[in-house]
């Protein structure tokens, strides 16, 4: 797909990933966009930053997440819960425990549209 | 309007999509015990320091966070808390930087973790807010 944006001409493709996120026994695909400007660049090698699904998935169940957690850390693989804490290192302890000590560290808001009053 | 025209050409060789309210991004510290789990911090242009959860100083080795450099933070409210500082080495989006971590116990435990300037200054990086995108 080519788009042109601000005068700039971007080309965006499509790859996929296959991603053993545990503990699904099925893999998983995840889907990354690569922007490149360089027609000449040669395949680079791209891959979704650790925690990215994680960071999707909890942005679709947030509102479920923060009646189950609010305020609180949870340790997340996949789509999956693996620990939750009053901090960070509690929840990680807790996935870690179970065997996921990569489990993405997430703090849940406390309520409902919390973040959206923070002023920086 | 005049004709538009390329003021510069960027090179991006990654896209992050947070889908979010705010860019918030997944960083990985590199620390001397290893490499934490993916944390967020939200990209916040405004502020020059990082400051991280007091709460993940422990993830990240650190028992005692007053061991680190004394410094203050000036909150929007005027309020000048103490806060102390670390050097610190992440990943984010893709690069490895090393920058400075501020923690701050009067940092509500529900704020989200920030990325200031003094990390992401470092990093050419576009937010194409309309698609929750970040390229880096």
């Amino acid at each position: 797909m080519e788009v042109v944006t601000r005068g700039c001409t971007v080309t965006m493709s499509q790859r996929e990933y296959r991603v053993g996120a545990a503990p699904a026994t099925n893999q998983t695909i995840e889907r990354e966009r690569v922007t490149l400007t360089s027609a000449s660049m040669p395949n680079p090698v791209v891959r979704p930053a650790p925690g990215t699904r994680e960071q999707r998935w909890f942005h679709e169940h947030e509102t479920e997440m923060i009646g189950q957690y609010g305020g609180r850390w949870i340790a997340v693989s996949g789509d999956t819960v693996l620990g939750a804490g009053n901090d960070a290192l509690e929840a990680h302890e807790q996935a870690k425990a179970r065997g996921f000590p990569n489990a993405a560290l997430i703090l849940v808001p406390g309520r409902e549209g919390e973040w959206d009053k923070l002023v920086f | 309007m005049g004709q538009a025209g390329v003021l510069k050409r960027l090179t991006f060789y990654s896209e992050h999509n947070y889908g979010t309210p705010r860019p918030e991004v997944p960083l990985v510290v590199h620390g001397p015990s290893g490499d934490s789990p993916p944390l967020y911090a939200l990209l916040d242009t405004g502020a020059r320091p990082s400051v991280f959860q007091v709460s993940v100083a422990s993830l990240l080795g650190i028992g005692d966070v007053t061991a680190g450099q004394p410094s203050t933070l000036l909150l929007p409210d005027g309020s000048e808390p103490d806060s102390w500082v670390f050097p610190a080495e992440a990943t984010i989006l893709g690069h490895r930087i090393r920058f400075d971590i501020s923690f701050c116990p009067a940092f509500a435990p529900t704020m989200q973790n920030v990325l200031g300037m003094n990390a992401i200054g470092q990093i050419i990086f576009a937010i194409e807010h309309a698609n929750t995108s970040v390229y880096a």
